[in-house]
């Protein structure tokens, strides 16, 4: 197992030279499809504004560039299956050799609502480039999710207007948790209003956890037997690792941890080179930061009578 | 007049809502403390399961075999709270001082039985640490209540009185003697 970057990286290099031949070829394609859609469209525009040809001018450059940026962005699809096929999968693989790496699929909706992670239900939900696996006795998997809420604005003319707004959107990971539990336990940011919808609010100790996060759990007793001292030390030093911004979830006999990030990972870029050696180690550490968790919430440790 | 009528009525309605507050949160101890209670007697529960698989394979261990049946002497539900609570506690070190000396009977540390024991008693320490911090969270804040102003005039107007919160044993304090461990 290639667990040293440089390593992975020698190892991948073929591969990621042919995806930047793909990525030229298909960069050409994107060019020329666009190309001949735009100087069909100038001798149409032609005909309309014969006239004026400082306006005829303009529509045809500005046309042309959005039309050729649209056909080479088409192209995407193509590559992106290459690159997540062959060298997410082999990065995947390489973090941990038990972990396999579904980019169509996620996880599920149902399990992200009802872990009590989001505020409501969404009304758009993507979800893609699952990863699962096995560390030693724990079973994980994350995946990355967008979830969206739907508002409808309607003006003074009575006309409506629907936008999106995003309730979360990130890195999705969930884990066997190592200790028996029946109830649900969330652990929220700190906000200054201590709305709970769902359960009581639980207190705990660590003034530096109750600094950062609110906990409500459908039993209070059962919230401190899992978010245990040290389980609060190790989520707080978790949370400083993921740029200070985690929440998680106690459900179902899981931990789930929702990371907001706004990148889009594991996608190739049509228009730069992929051939960065610095962005692959970016990617690749992702993996391994994610597959870490289980060591840094011990959750391997099963001294209790989950086996 | 008017004015004292309303001062009169926020008076009365501060005392009615911290009265209210003192016996919820009151509750929420004796709930709490309830807690304690399921957890030590699903301990004690453990006692007999412990003594047999003792029995089987450390039969040198005959004074902790003696120590823990006779903590089970008595029936659980009958005792008094204070009782229930040393008797835990001696559990507890018992039970300390005994994983301690597993090292000595290979065979009983890799017997299933055992195993799941200890899992059990692990838990179930986890479990009755959770109850304690519970109760402990559960008193600061009634401590708070009768401390604090206004409520601590309705607090004391009703004879509302501070609880102790729980605290650990001296021998949990002290730092484990590695020396001693290898030596046990």
């Amino acid at each position: 197992m290639p667990r040293s970057f440089d390593v992975l990286y020698r190892q991948l290099e073929p591969s990621l030279e042919l995806l930047e031949k793909k990525r030229k070829e298909l960069r050409k394609k994107g060019v020329l499809k666009g190309g001949v859609i735009s100087l069909i469209l100038a001798v149409l525009l032609c005909f309309f504004f014969s006239t004026n040809t400082t306006l005829l001018f303009t529509l045809v450059i500005v046309s042309s560039i959005f039309i050729i940026w649209l056909s080479i962005y088409s192209q995407t699809g193509q590559l992106s299956k290459f690159y997540k096929q062959e060298i997410i999968a082999r990065m995947v693989y390489a973090a941990h050799p038990s972990c396999s790496y579904q980019p169509e699929k996620g996880i599920a909706e149902s399990l992200f609502v009802e872990s009590g992670l989001s505020k409501g239900i969404p009304d758009r939900y993507h979800t893609e480039d699952l990863v699962q696996g096995k560390v030693d006795k724990t079973d994980f998997m994350f995946a990355e999710v967008h979830a969206e809420k739907r508002h409808v604005t309607t003006n003074g003319k009575g006309q409506t207007q629907t936008y999106y707004s995003t309730m979360f959107r990130g890195f999705l990971f969930v884990a066997d948790f190592h200790k028996n539990f029946s109830g649900k336990t969330r652990v929220c940011r700190n906000s200054l209003l201590k709305i709970c919808w769902e359960g009581e609010r639980v207190k705990l100790e660590n003034p530096e956890f109750e600094d950062k996060f609110d906990v409500y759990s459908s039993d209070s007793v059962e919230a401190r037997y899992l978010l245990s001292p040290i389980m609060m030390e190790q989520l707080l030093k978790l949370n400083y690792s993921f740029s200070d911004s985690l929440i998680a979830s106690f459900y179902d006999s899981k931990i789930l941890i929702a990371l907001p990030n706004n990148t889009d990972h594991f996608e190739p870029s049509i228009f730069r080179t992929n051939l960065n050696k610095e962005h692959i180690k970016e990617e690749f550490n992702t993996i391994c930061r994610l597959i870490n968790i289980i060591d840094v919430l011990n959750l391997n440790t099963r001294i209790w009578t989950k086996e | 007049m008017t004015v004292g009528i309303v001062i009169l009525a926020a008076v009365l309605l501060v005392v009615v809502l911290d009265y209210n507050r003192l016996i919820q949160k009151s509750n929420a101890v004796t709930n709490a403390l309830g807690t304690i209670d399921v957890m030590m007697k699903k301990r004690f529960d453990l006692i007999p399961n412990l003594v047999a698989t003792v029995r089987q394979y450390a039969l040198h261990e005959q004074e902790t075999l003696l120590q823990i049946t006779a903590l089970r002497t008595e029936s659980f539900e009958k005792l008094s709270m204070d009782k229930k609570q040393i008797i835990d506690n001696q559990l507890k070190e018992i039970n300390r001082q005994f994983m301690l000396s597993v090292e000595n009977y290979p065979e009983l540390k890799a017997s299933e039985n055992f195993m799941q024991l200890q899992r059990t008693l692990n838990e179930t320490e986890e479990q009755l640490s959770a109850a304690r911090r519970t109760y402990n969270a559960c008193v600061t804040d009634y401590n708070n209540m009768i401390r604090m102003f206004p409520s601590n005039l309705v607090a004391r107007l009703f004879h509302f009185k501070e609880k102790e919160v729980l605290s650990i044993l001296t021998s949990e304090r002290e730092t484990p003697s590695t020396k001693k461990l290898f030596h046990s």
